[in-house]
This record gives C-alpha cells, structure tokens and sequence, in this order.
C-alpha cells in the first residue's frame, strides 16, 4: 500500500493551505531581515564603531549635529531543513514510520508553499542531507523520494547531539530546523539526550522547531499479564506479570517523559506540535503543522479544495 | 465409606482437558517489543518483588481451577459418607392411619409423605422396597433402585382399612432383606423402617426391635372404642336367660359422655319362631384414659330364640372420638336348648361315659339297661326317641339323644326305622365289631390316619374309633356317607382324590409308628332318599386304654358329638370355631388407641439425611475461593 495516497495529496493541500491562512502554525516564522545587504531605507539608527562610513547620512547628522547611519532593509530567502528521526525506534513499527512520512510529506508542502528553500536529512544511524528543494512543484518528486527511501532497520538509538554535530559540519546557512522525531534517546530522560543538541542548533543560528511523534503501543496499555518485554535496540529483554498498579506505574513514567519534552520546548521557545499515530490523515496533517485538529472546520475553503 | 448418588457426574471432569489446553496455551507469554526499554527499566524495579510462588503464578492458577472444577463435579455427584443401603419401607395403611391430623391431613398422608421424602433422598446405589399393611400385606415394590418406580407405587397408595399384622409385615420385610443379603441383617446398611402411628397390636414389641427404625406420625388424638360385645346363656337350669355384655374403652384423657344402644332380633331358623326386635338406649359416661378409660356394661335378656345382637356407642361430641369404625359390633346369641339323654346299655352303664355326659350343660340323662338276649325292636325305639324335640315351658329346646353304649340296633332294625322315617339322634359308642354298618378294613386306618394328625397339629383333641390289632371299622359306602368332621374336609377330599394304592403304601409305614387309640365317625344315614338325613355319631372307644385323653376331652368330644347331631346355630358354630363353648365375639378391632406411643429415644433419620448436603457444602467452598480470591486480588496480594 502506497503511503502517499489521493486522499494524503488532497489532505496536504487543504491542512497547508488552512495552516498558513491561521498563521502559519509551526510554519510561522518572521521574515529575515537584512539590515546591511538591502536596499530598502527603512530608518536610522546612531553611529556604532564598524558602520560602514559610506552609509552615514550627513544631511541628518548636520541637523541633528549627530552622526547618523541610514539602515537599509530587505527579505532574505527563507531556508529550511527537515530531520527525520531514522532511528530503529521510528522504523520497526510501520504505522510509526508512515506517520512520520506523511508528517514529513505535510511540513515540506508546507515549507515550500510558503516560498522557503527545503533541505531534507535523516540523521539515524548516519547524517544524511538531500539535495535542496527550491519549488513547491516539487513536492511531488519528494514524495515519491520519501516513499522509496530505505532506511537502515539495525537496531540503533538515537544520538541527538552526534547529528547535530554531523549537521553543522556542513556548514549551512541558517534558518528553520524542524525536527521530526518521537524524541527517545539512549536514556529515559529528554533532557539529557536532547537539550545539547537544541541549544548548539539555536547557538548556530537555527529556529528549531520539534514535531514529536507518538505512538500510542508505547503507552502499554494492553499490556495487562504475563508479557515479555523487548527492546531490541537497547538489547533489553524482561519477563514480567503486569498487573494493573505495574502499568500505571509505568503509564506514570511515559506520560511525565511527554511532559517534559512539551515542557523543554516551552522554556526554550521551540515551538512543538505532537502527533498521534493513531490519528486519522486529517487530524494528522493538521496537527502535523502545529494547528488544533479542529481547525478545518474553521477553513471556509474546505469545501472547495 | 463414600458413595456417590450422581456417579455420573464425574463426565464433567473432562472440562479438564480443555481447561488444561487453555492453560498451556496461554503459557506462551506474548512478546511486545517496545521502543521505551528506558521507561521499562526505570518502572520495573519501583514495582513490587514477587514471592517465590507468584512466580509460578499461571501453574498455581491452574491447580486453583482443576481443584474447583474438581470440588464442582464432586457436588454435582452428591457425595454421602455411607455405604449402599437396603431399605424396606412397611407403611401402616390400617384403619387408624384414617384419622385426621390437625392440620386436615390424615396419618396416611403424612405417613406417604415421609415416605416420598425417605425416597427422594435414597441414592443411586440405595435400593427401596415398599410394603403395604392395610386389609391384607402387599408389596407394593420390590427392591428397586429405581427412584420413579418406587415414588410411583407409593403414588398407587389410596386404601386405608383393615388390621392386618403390622408385626408379620415387619418379618416379612426383614426377610426381604435377608433374601438379597444371603441371610444377614446388618443394622447399618439394612433397614427396615415402620412409618407408623404406632397404634397397632404388638406395638411394644415392634417399635422396641432394635432393627426396626420407627418413624412416628400422627398426633395423639382421643378415641373411643367399643371394645367387646358378647352374650351367653347364664345357667343350664334356665337357659332362656341371657346376659349381654358391653365394654367401652376411653383412650382419651377426657371422660367422654355419650349413648351406648344395643339392640337385638331373631335370627332363629324356625320359621314359626315369632321375630322378636328390641332395642336399648343407656346414657353412659366413660371415664379417662387416667381412670382406667373402662366402662362395662351388663344388659340382662330373656329370650329363648337365637338373636344377633348390634351395639353401637354414640359420642355427645363426636370430636372426642376420632374413628368411628370401632363403635359398633355385632354379637350372635344361640337358641336356648337343653339334652335329653337316653344311655342304652346292655350292661352297667360306663361311669366315664355318664359322668361326662353330666358334664355337658343341660343334660338331663336316662339309662336303659338291656337285659341278656333283650333285642330292641321298632316300638321301643319309637318309644325311646319318640319326641327328637320338645319343648320346656319357656320355650327351651329340648333334644333327645339315644347313645348306644357297647350295643348297635340291628340292621334291620335301622332300616325298618328308615322307612318309617323316624328321625334318629344317636351316638353309638364303643359299638361291637359286628356291627353291619362297617367292615373290617385295612384301609380305613390309612383313611383317617392323616386328618387325625393334622387335628393333632391344630391342638384338637381326638376320640373316635378304636383299632383292634391293625383293623379299623369303615363305613359301608352303600349305606352311610361318612364326614370325619373332626378334621378338615379338605384333607379328606384330598386323600379321596388319590391313588389309593400309593396311600396304603404310605399311611401303613406311618400307622406303625403311631399308636392310633380312638377315632370317631360323623355318619350321615341316606337310607331314606325322601327322608331328612339323620345324623349319627359313630365312636368306638376303648376307654380303658385311653382314659388319659378322655379324662380331659370326653365331655368336650361328647359336646361336639351333640353338636353335630341337633344342628343348631350353636352346634354349627360350636363345630366351626373348634370345641370352644364360650361365644366368641366379633374380631376386636386392634387400632383404636390412637395415642401416640413413647416416641423412640432417637428418631431414626435416613442415613445422610443427617449429613448437610454434601453439594451444599463443596459449593459452599467454592464460593469461599472465590471470594478470598477477589478479596486477595483487591489487597493485591494475588497477581
């Protein structure tokens, strides 16, 4: 079954279309201003030391017995990179792994719609970057290259800061960064296998932005008895009797792991948008790009698209 | 021991078998390969340790389930602790099991109630029988374990009445139980349960058995009963008075007050007798059971006539007598005769002879000597029997009897009476061999040897014809018709129905060994074919050689002699209920105390019966588990 299908093709269109026309959601960004590469006056500033001396306006500065310098303004091409979590955790369930491409389908329609230049990566197990995609007429051409893109299934974790590493040793320009992942690392905290990796990218310039994966199997919730859990990425194997008070308890972990995810994000300003699996390809598109899943029925094109 | 009643319930067992295979097969543990192995290994070790047995969970569980299916279908097989038991069950269907229990329901149907209730708990290796005790003993079933068909023939149980022997019913069932068990009686598998109000002659020694479990019903309930009526003849001087004697009995611990009527009406069998019907009303009072409960009651009667006579006691409040059945009865009182006896005698008369028949009440004797060569003729017969009956002034009959003693009239003699047709009432005693009624035979002594032992057997005292070295006098057939009639008719026509040869065989080995003293003949004379037959007693006895046995039953055979010449009612009944001078009354009726006896010390319950139910308690057992299951799983205790 092809993971791109009419319906997905109808759903992009509608889910980008409404999202840029309520703010973009998580698309939103400011436009880039180039203060010294324009050439659009758009005010004055005082003197600092390294100004170009060519742009003091004298006629000012003789009024105002001052030295000041005219700034000129422009919009700069937007750019932005997409990283998809490769790793085995995102891979061994294929719902999650469709989810994740559709999500990714979503945010590089979305970015291209809005005028952006596109750079896709997975960073799991190695860093890889794709060629730039300039036009949001090729977004079928990454569809079809996301549908047929093999990913590794060894069993690996996720090592945020090593791709970050990987990532800025390309040296590229910076701008949006969105991150799809379902943001488990090699430890059982967020913070410690994330947070060095968001606070290097914004360092460098990056507007991150975090489109967390979920998938409801991990929450356990039928895991109810006798069970032999296993993760094979981490070679964990425990043979245990889940009672009802085991699985809250471990429900309590998993939903305090998502709260503090939600909460970094928060406090660092990176916007987050979480996406359930289980959702239908509407709500996913939508929520996808950061906006409520009852957001379309605010759109009065729906019917039209 | 335990039994099963429902051994086929153990099929249920096989849900084992899917039980297991469902546990085997969620043994396999599902595999969930998860990505938050991190999660997992921080939430595992915050859970509780497991105990060794929680560990070994899915196994516990499964003995947990075998056991309750096990303890299930050991309930639905109804174990009892006792072994297979053979019942008997006699019920008391007699007349006092008719009265009415306070509740409406009579003795009976409480008793076919307890009854369906023993049989509706006996088991499937039980095995029932039901016997009847009503107008006769019946078995209405025997030895079954079918449940269905022993309840169905208790359902057929309607009649209630008679007297039968409740005590014979009871032997009976034990030798029903005997012939199943090879001739033991073992008290704690073999029952022979009495349901029973207890109120039946021979109760004490019944209910005081040991291997008869009584189960009592009824209430205690007052009756009165009528218990005895009879009439006799006061003296042989004036026969015409009579004497009817009444007792009531008071079971009740109240007086009861009432009216006793009696009364009477000729039965007599001459058609000139006048009917004489009378009756008499007394208001009496019968004291309490506490005071004895007796009252008799003597009504003076003259009359000469035969009467049957009817008693009836009539409660004020009929709810003081609870059966009525036993407040009535009939009596019979004979005519009034008297004997008027000619001895003839060619010698001194027999002193045995006369005496005894002093003996005999109303005997008026008269002797006749014979002188040597002295022959009787036709008017001195005439003379001597010339009034068979007469007539006293009140009435009394009086019949006359010649008794030949040592002589016999001649044949001729005998025949020109015949056809003169003069009645003859004689007893010819002792007679000489050459009598021309009889003939030496061999045989004769086989004829009459058996009815002679079988009257031995009865307890009946014989006289009768002596035997001179190995003869015996027979009658000749062409002249008389002979009636042995101290012996059953019976035995005689079955004696007259076989091989004579075979007989002769068989009585002449038997008539050595016994020493045959008298015997007598019951002689019908039919030379007369238009003439009433006469009645003739023959007896030939040699009275010096048998004075020990006439010395007791002379003047009772003498009585008997009589009574089968003159034929009347209370000769006839005198022949009929043996050598019994006194007026039998009707057969008493046996059930009319219907006080409860002493109930038994310990009122016998069918064995498990006494046990709860063991399904009751095995279920009782599973609910416990499971209980303590979901009480243990809420504690988390069970996980």
């Amino acid at each position: 079954m092809s993971i791109f299908t009419p319906e997905l093709e109808r759903h992009l269109t509608f889910s980008v279309q409404t999202a840029l026309r309520f703010g973009g959601g998580i698309l939103a960004s400011e436009s880039a201003k180039l203060p010294a590469g324009g050439t659009e006056l758009t005010g004055l500033r005082d003197y600092s030391t390294g100004d170009n001396p060519q742009r003091i306006d004298w006629g000012i500065c003789a009024r105002h017995d001052e030295l000041w310098v005219r700034v000129y303004e422009g919009t700069a091409q937007r750019r932005a990179y997409l990283l998809l979590d490769t790793s085995y955790g995102m891979c061994f369930q294929p719902e999650k792994l469709m989810a994740a491409k559709r999500a990714a389908a979503v945010l590089a329609t979305g970015i291209l719609t809005a005028g952006a230049l596109l750079e896709f990566g997975t960073f799991m197990p190695n860093f890889n970057l794709f060629p730039v995609l300039a036009h949001k007429q090729k977004c079928g051409n990454f569809l079809r290259f996301l549908e047929k893109m093999e990913i590794s299934t060894e069993p690996n974790l996720v090592n945020f800061e090593y791709a970050v590493h990987a990532f800025l040793a390309r040296k590229r320009q910076p701008g949006e960064l969105y991150v799809l992942s379902d943001c488990f690392g090699e430890s059982d905290s967020f913070r410690k296998d994330f947070e060095t990796g968001f606070r290097r990218l914004q360092r460098a310039g990056f507007s991150c932005r975090l489109i967390h994966l979920i998938n409801p199997d991990d929450r356990a919730e039928n895991f109810v008895g006798d069970v032999d859990i296993f993760d094979q990425a981490r070679n964990y194997q425990q043979s245990i009797t889940l009672t009802e008070r085991d699985l809250a308890a471990y429900q309590r972990l998993y939903d305090a792991y998502l709260e503090s995810v939600q909460e970094f994000c928060r406090k660092e300003t990176i916007p987050y948008a979480r996406i359930s699996t289980d959702s239908p390809l509407s709500t996913l598109c939508l929520t996808a790009l950061g906006m409520p899943a009852d957001t379309a029925k605010s759109n009065p094109w729906a019917e039209f698209i | 021991m335990i039994t099963f009643i429902h051994p086929f319930a153990f099929i249920w067992l096989l849900l084992a078998i899917p039980l297991v295979l469902f546990y085997l097969w969620r043994a396999h543990r599902p595999q969930a390969q998860v990505v938050t192995g991190a999660l997992w290994q921080k939430a595992i070790p915050i859970l509780h340790p497991r105990r060794a047995w929680q560990k070994q969970r899915w196994f516990v569980s499964l003995m947990t389930q075998l056991g309750i299916l096990l303890i299930l279908v050991t309930a639905m097989a109804e174990p009892c602790w006792r072994r297979p038991q053979r019942v008997v069950l006699v019920l008391d269907a007699t007349s006092s099991m008719s009265v009415q229990n306070a509740g409406g329901t009579s003795r009976f149907d409480e008793a076919k109630t307890r009854a369906q209730q023993l049989v509706e708990n006996m088991g499937y290796v039980d095995s029932f029988a039901v016997i009847a005790v009503g107008e006769k003993i019946t078995i209405q079933s025997r030895m079954s374990h079918d449940r269905k068909q022993v309840l169905a023939s208790l359902e057929k149980l309607s009649a209630i009445g008679g007297n039968a022997a409740v005590d014979e019913a009871v032997s009976m069932a034990k030798s029903l139980i005997k012939a199943g068990t090879g001739g033991t009686f073992d008290q704690e598998t073999n029952h022979v349960i009495l349901i029973s109000d207890g109120c039946f002659p021979l109760a004490n020694k019944v209910l005081k058995d040991d291997t008869v479990r009584w189960i009592p019903v009824g209430d205690s309930v007052g009756n009165v009963q009528l218990e005895r009526l009879c009439a006799e003849r006061q003296t042989s001087e004036n026969p015409e008075n009579a004497e009817i004697f009444v007792s009531l009995r008071n079971y009740a611990s109240q007086p009861v007050q009432g009216t006793l009527r009696v009364s009477w009406k000729n039965t007599s069998i001459a058609k000139s007798a006048e009917p004489q019907n009378d009756s008499k009303e007394i208001p009496v009072q019968i004291p309490a059971l506490m005071d004895g409960g007796l009252l008799t009651q003597t009504i003076p009667l003259i009359s000469p006539e035969a009467l049957e006579i009817y008693a009836e006691f009539l409660p004020d409040k009929p709810e003081q007598d609870a059966l009525a059945n036993d407040n009535s009865s009939t009596a019979f009182l004979h005519e009034a005769f008297t004997y008027r006896v000619t001895l003839v005698t060619p010698q001194e008369s027999d002193i045995l002879l006369e005496n005894a028949l002093r003996m005999i009440p109303g005997t008026e004797i008269e002797s006749k000597i014979l002188k040597k060569g002295f022959r009787l003729t036709t008017e001195m017969l005439k003379e001597l029997n010339m009034e068979p009956i007469s007539f006293q002034k009140s009435g009394v009959k009086r019949f006359h009897v010649v008794v030949f003693d040592r002589t016999l009239p001649s044949k001729e003699l005998l025949e020109e009476m015949a056809n003169e047709k003069i009645q003859l009432n004689c007893l010819f005693f002792s007679p000489p061999t050459d009598s021309p009624f009889w003939t030496r035979s061999k045989t004769a002594r086989d004829y009459v040897l058996m009815p002679w032992m079988d009257g031995l057997r009865c307890g009946i005292s014989t006289a009768g014809v002596g035997f001179t070295g190995s003869y015996a006098l027979t009658p000749i057939a062409d002249t008389v018709s002979s009636t042995p009639w101290l012996f059953s008719q019976s035995a005689l026509e079955i004696n007259q129905n076989q091989n004579t040869a075979e007989e002769n065989e068989n009585f002449a080995k038997q008539a050595q060994t016994v020493e045959m003293t008298e015997l007598t003949w019951g002689l019908n004379l039919s030379q007369g074919k238009e003439s009433k037959d006469s009645r003739c007693v023959l007896s030939a006895c040699d009275l010096t050689q048998s004075d020990w046995v006439l010395a007791d039953d002379f003047p009772r055979f003498l009585q008997y002699a009589f009574d089968w010449i003159i034929q009347t009612p209370a000769s006839e009944h005198r022949l009929k209920k043996g050598m019994e001078t006194i007026w039998v009354p009707q057969d008493s009726f046996t059930d009319s105390n219907l006080n409860i006896p002493e109930l038994p010390e310990k009122i016998f319950i069918f064995p498990g019966e006494d046990i709860i139910p063991m399904w009751t308690v095995l279920i009782l057992i599973v609910c416990g588990i499971f209980v303590a299951e979901w009480y243990f799983y809420q504690r988390r205790w069970i996980e």
